[in-house]
């Protein structure tokens, strides 16, 4: 599924990823942890193709395909999203028509026909029934005046509607409440599946309490330090990070 | 059949052309903070990112600005032009406020075709085309007011000048 290899990044001229190299295969999820500062928001960015960072080396394959090439929303077309850490609000422009314009331009990029209004519909009530959601939030304007939680739910259900190969979610936990977190965590049990892959960056071992990962790395100074098994996540949140930021 | 239009006009039209300008035009300010508001936080990187993250060309998001403001336009013009037609009240000053209107509309159709075809033809997510067509827009919002308010400067004059 997605495939890094001895990728070095930087900004601004500052050396963030020094050699990461990681192998996510269909259907897993992995969760990566680490100290501030150690790149993993960085990781997420490349990945998904932020302008201002650059790929000094390296390669990063989704589905064997080179993406370091593709322009964002060529990525998000072969099957990558990125869940923000802090989703962005865009007022005036309602959830649903962002969406829409969303799903059609990436049907546009893979050559297929636009999806009409009703289907739309049709399918956003299937996937907020799915997950349990109101439609609510999708009158709404893009975040704004969501809470935290709100946010992060909105993005469960944004990653449901695209049906990505492989998502990214980036801190996804910060600002959340128990609540929230649970059901954010419970929205993305939902959509795994074998042919789904995740990649959750997160701080803390809590959110891997609710999203049951297969492998924990552990990323320190821009590459992967440690990889592991569930486990691993419990024993840092008990020894912490200083044994790797050293 | 002046007084019918003229209640109608009370009655029906003014308050839906109010509603929909205010709408409309609540829209377009609000679009313009995401257009304006990007050099001070760096907000229109995190903006461009966050489309494209979801597949979205940055020129999407001018698409949604554009439509309000084709519809602020279209909305006001259908006033202006049952005022000319069939109101009879000022039809000279009227006439001159609807060829400008007239050119404005022109204006934003061609805009809708730059921004339609354009960048495709360029490059995928064009942001100094966008930003420089933020601006475009900007100005063309600066300059109606500015000309409304010359024409009633020029609607007092003809007035005084009757009295």
């Amino acid at each position: 599924m997605l495939q890094i290899k001895n990728l070095h990044a930087s900004i601004d001229g500052k050396e963030i990823l020094k050699g990461l190299t990681l192998d996510i295969p269909d259907g897993q999820v992995h969760a990566i942890m680490g100290p501030n500062g150690s790149g993993k928001s960085t990781l997420s960015y490349v990945i998904a193709g932020r302008e201002g960072y650059e790929v000094t080396g390296g390669q990063i394959l989704l589905d064997g395909r080179d993406i370091m090439e593709m322009a964002p929303e060529e990525r998000a077309a072969a099957g990558l999203f990125l869940a923000f850490q802090y989703p962005v609000e865009i007022p005036g422009v309602a959830m649903t028509m962002f969406l829409k314009t969303a799903i059609n331009s990436i049907r546009k990029q893979k050559g297929e026909g636009e999806i009409d209004a009703l289907d739309f519909l049709k399918l956003m009530k299937r996937k907020q029934a799915e997950l349990g959601m109101s439609d609510e939030m999708m009158k709404r304007a893009v975040n704004v005046g969501f809470s935290g939680g709100e946010k992060k739910r909105n993005e469960v259900l944004q990653m449901a509607m695209l049906e990505p190969r492989m998502a990214v979610l980036d801190e996804t936990d910060s600002g959340l409440d128990i609540d929230a977190l649970k059901i954010v965590a419970e929205g993305v049990n939902r959509l795994r599946n074998e042919k789904r892959s995740f990649l959750v960056i997160t701080h803390y071992q809590r959110l891997l309490d609710y999203i049951k990962p297969d492998v924990v790395h552990v990323m320190a100074a821009g590459k992967i330090v440690k990889t592991g098994g569930p486990e691993l996540a419990v024993e840092l949140e008990k020894t912490g990070y200083a044994e790797y930021a050293a | 059949m002046d007084k019918i239009l003229s209640r109608l006009e009370k009655i029906i039209l003014v308050p839906f052309g109010m509603a929909v300008l205010l709408l409309s035009l609540h829209v377009f300010i609000e679009n313009l903070s995401i257009i304006f508001d990007f050099d001070s936080r760096g907000f229109y990187h995190d903006l461009e990112h966050f489309c494209r993250s979801f597949g979205l060309e940055i020129h999407y998001l001018y698409l949604f600005v554009r439509w309000s403001l084709v519809l602020f336009v279209f909305a006001e013009s259908l006033l202006l032009s049952v005022k000319i037609f069939f109101l009879k009240e000022g039809k000279e000053f009227w006439q001159k406020v609807l060829f400008v209107k007239l050119m404005a509309i022109s204006g934003v159709i061609y805009s809708f075709y730059l921004y339609e075809y354009y960048p495709k033809n360029v490059s995928s997510g064009d942001v100094g085309w966008s930003i420089a067509s933020g601006k475009c827009l900007l100005f063309f919002w600066v300059s109606l007011p500015l000309f409304l308010i010359i024409c009633f400067y020029e609607s007092v004059k003809q007035k005084n000048a009757a009295n």
